[in-house]
């Protein structure tokens, strides 16, 4: 019941929707949050003009430079900059062009965001900070503009970590980043800017951070993933339903840290399978650290062990997308070995 | 000010007699607390120390010509600013030993101060990542039409990190009521300033980014206080950064687990502090010669400020370690499942062996 409820949730609101693709709704999102709170301010590399893929088109010309405005070509200077902001009283949203770029800024992040209000005792924090950054594959980037990065940080304790699937999501997961008191890392996959449209509704509304969604309910195994795989994961299933009479629960995490162990748990206790699947290479992915704490929490529930299906350990090729990534075929076919395991 | 303590023609002191034995007092008591400070460590009472030798004048009198509510962005080697702001001595020895005294929890290496009520952010050991956050700060200043600017201190070396370049060219750029003071005392632990830069020191990239710059004698109290109030004023009125080069020397080793005499030419040091080099003598000089300091005051105040430190010193030992409950708070502004659970499971491992762990040294364990 309570699980149905929350995939379900978005039909409890009762307000009117428009229908958009998620550039648009991360765009409408920031202006709605630059209105509610005059002290928040947003830069990042071509955020002024409108940002290399529009998700901050008319910020300036409504909030005026100030607020809204380009960084010189510099990641570590732009966090660096964003911590000095939030620790004078400002909340930031901060742009990283691409999560590729993200690299120059990992010290930063790392040494600085993640440790600030632990080393002061929260007489600080940069808990006002969102760092938003497009990841993920989009057909021809190779190997400087399609990288996941989630894991990296992920292993970074004070962080935490949100991807949106779609519009709706990613206006109720930002609203929620910026109200929350802690740093986040935004990953955006670039591929879902235009690919992914839906009905949001018009009026404010939050996704908890931390919550994981159910988004088709199954009983013989459970796929767990995010951003562009739970897409794919549903054509998966689809298919495993239709021409393998198999039952699958596609579960979107949401939140990679912290992330929903009730939900994924529950699931696979009740399944006893499970998938595990992102787009970053396999070894050390954030699927390792969900295989080891499933496996430890529903040890007696599997009937086989838990399958990851990613991407290989090899940079991202531009030749290659089709098979590098973690496709539905390949999806099905771990399904069905999971099944007859 | 010279060497010998004689101000220059037209000069005149730049603050009051109060203020002037304010500031010796700071420079002394840094210096006194350096070297008990030093001697606890290789007494095995602390871990680890920062010595302050030689840049007293530096750290002190820059500090007194910001104003209280300017956020200063330290490194680790400002302890007369520090002092100037108000740290107080339990402060200081409780970080030192980590104890529960310590406004961090015990969380951090020794000197690793931080000041809260007097806008002083955390030391931290990261070299030169502050130096870019301040402009951050700076900019909200601007943005708010405050008589505020933000300040970091950071050295020679430091001023080598790819942060220190971001922030002069952040701060420019974007217009940020910050000032950056270079404490370019020759060396960045056993790296000569030759083998740290080609340029003409820090000075020169200022230039590079349109920031009005001013390279002073860093050992000079007159000099440093009115150089950086200068800086201030110009930052805040014009609403740009100002960069400072304060040109200072270190006399002590780089830390406790350095011996510069490995690295350092015989004699160097001494040439440095001789005849009224050293920015305490220097001072000194001028406030005997004009009837405000004494041999007897002198005595009085090592005196002091050996007993404060010894005083904080006994009690701080007896200080306990602050309960480990501690290593997982201030991690987020509430405690996420996944640290909840292992703060548990810690916890529930000390209490099945007890015997194994020092537990008497922590708060309520």
């Amino acid at each position: 019941m309570h699980r149905t409820l929350r995939a379900a949730g978005r039909r409890w609101l009762s307000s009117a929707a428009t229908e958009m693709n998620m550039c648009t709704a991360i765009n409408l999102t920031m202006k709605d949050a630059m209105r509610r709170n005059d002290k928040m301010v947003i830069f990042g590399e071509d955020v002024g003009f409108g940002g290399v893929f529009r998700c901050s088109v008319g910020l300036r010309d409504e909030f005026g430079r100030d607020r809204v405005f380009n960084t010189p070509v510099n990641e570590q200077g732009l966090i660096a900059f964003a911590v000095g902001l939030c620790v004078a009283g400002h909340d930031v949203i901060a742009e990283i062009q691409f999560a590729d770029y993200i690299f120059p800024a990992f010290d930063q992040i790392v040494n600085e965001v993640a440790k600030y209000r632990y080393r002061a005792a929260s007489n600080w924090d940069v808990g006002g900070l969102v760092i938003r950054a497009p990841c993920s594959a989009v057909g021809h980037g190779s190997m400087y503009h399609s990288q996941s990065v989630e894991s990296y940080f992920a292993h970074c304790p004070g962080l935490k970590i949100v991807i949106p699937r779609g519009p709706y999501q990613a206006k109720g997961l930002l609203n929620a980043s910026v109200a929350d008191r802690n740093p986040i890392l935004f990953f955006e996959p670039k591929t879902l800017y235009r690919n992914a449209e839906g009905s949001v509704p018009d009026e404010h509304y939050t996704i908890p951070i931390g919550q994981a969604d159910v988004v088709r309910v199954g009983s013989d195994i459970t796929m767990v993933g995010w951003g562009t795989q739970v897409d794919r994961m549903l054509g998966a299933a689809s298919i495993l339903q239709e021409e393998h009479g198999v039952s699958v629960e596609v579960i979107d995490l949401q939140t990679i840290v912290p992330w929903d162990v009730v939900t994924v748990t529950e699931s696979v206790r009740k399944t006893g399978r499970c998938i595990v699947t992102h787009e970053a290479p396999v070894t050390n992915g954030f699927g390792a650290e969900l295989t080891s704490t499933i496996q430890e929490r529903c040890f007696l529930s599997l009937e086989a062990p838990i399958q990851r299906v990613c991407g290989y350990d090899t940079h991202f090729p531009l030749a290659w997308e089709e098979f590098y990534l973690p496709s539905v075929p390949r999806l099905v076919e771990s399904a069905v070995k999971t099944m007859n395991y | 000010m010279g060497t010998d303590g004689k101000v220059a023609e037209g000069v005149e002191m730049p603050f009051s007699w109060e203020d002037a034995t304010k500031m010796y007092e700071c420079m002394v008591r840094s210096s006194v607390y350096d070297v008990a400070l030093s001697e606890m460590q290789r007494q095995g009472r602390i871990t680890f120390y920062c010595t302050n030798h030689g840049e007293e004048a530096a750290s002190t009198a820059s500090g007194a010509a910001f104003e209280p509510q300017d956020m200063i962005w330290p490194q680790y080697r400002e302890l007369g600013m520090f002092l100037w702001r108000g740290l107080t001595t339990e402060s200081i020895v409780d970080c030192c030993m980590g104890n529960e005294g310590d406004e961090a929890k015990g969380r951090a290496l020794p000197v690793h101060y931080m000041l809260p009520e007097a806008n002083v952010q955390v030391v931290h050991a990261v070299l030169g990542t502050h130096i870019a956050q301040a402009p951050g700060a700076g900019y909200a200043y601007k943005l708010n039409g405050e008589d505020r600017c933000s300040v970091a201190y950071f050295g020679d070396g430091a001023a080598s990190e790819g942060d220190a370049l971001s922030a002069l060219n952040y701060a420019s750029v974007l217009k940020c009521q910050t000032v950056f003071v270079c404490r370019n005392n020759g060396y960045s632990i056993s790296t000569p300033v030759s083998d740290q830069y080609a340029g003409d020191g820090i000075a020169a990239r200022g230039a590079a980014f349109d920031i009005p710059t001013i390279r002073i004698d860093g050992n000079d109290v007159f000099a440093v206080y009115n150089g950086v109030k200068a800086a201030r004023k110009h930052c805040v009125e014009n609403k740009e950064p100002v960069l400072v080069e304060l040109m200072t020397y270190r006399v002590g080793d780089h830390t406790t687990s350095d011996n510069s005499s490995a690295y350092r030419p015989e004699g160097e040091v001494e040439s440095n502090i001789e005849e009224g080099k050293h920015p305490i003598d220097r001072f000194k000089l001028y406030l005997e010669a004009n009837g405000r300091w004494d041999a007897e005051k002198e005595k009085a105040l090592r005196k002091k400020a050996h007993t404060e430190i010894m005083t904080a010193m006994k009690a701080g030992e007896n200080k306990k370690r602050a309960n480990p409950t501690h290593m997982f708070t201030d991690m987020y502004d509430e405690l996420p499942w996944h640290l909840k659970e292992q703060h548990d499971s810690m916890h529930a491992h000390i209490q099945n062996n007890r015997d194994k762990y020092n537990t008497k040294a922590y708060r309520d364990l």
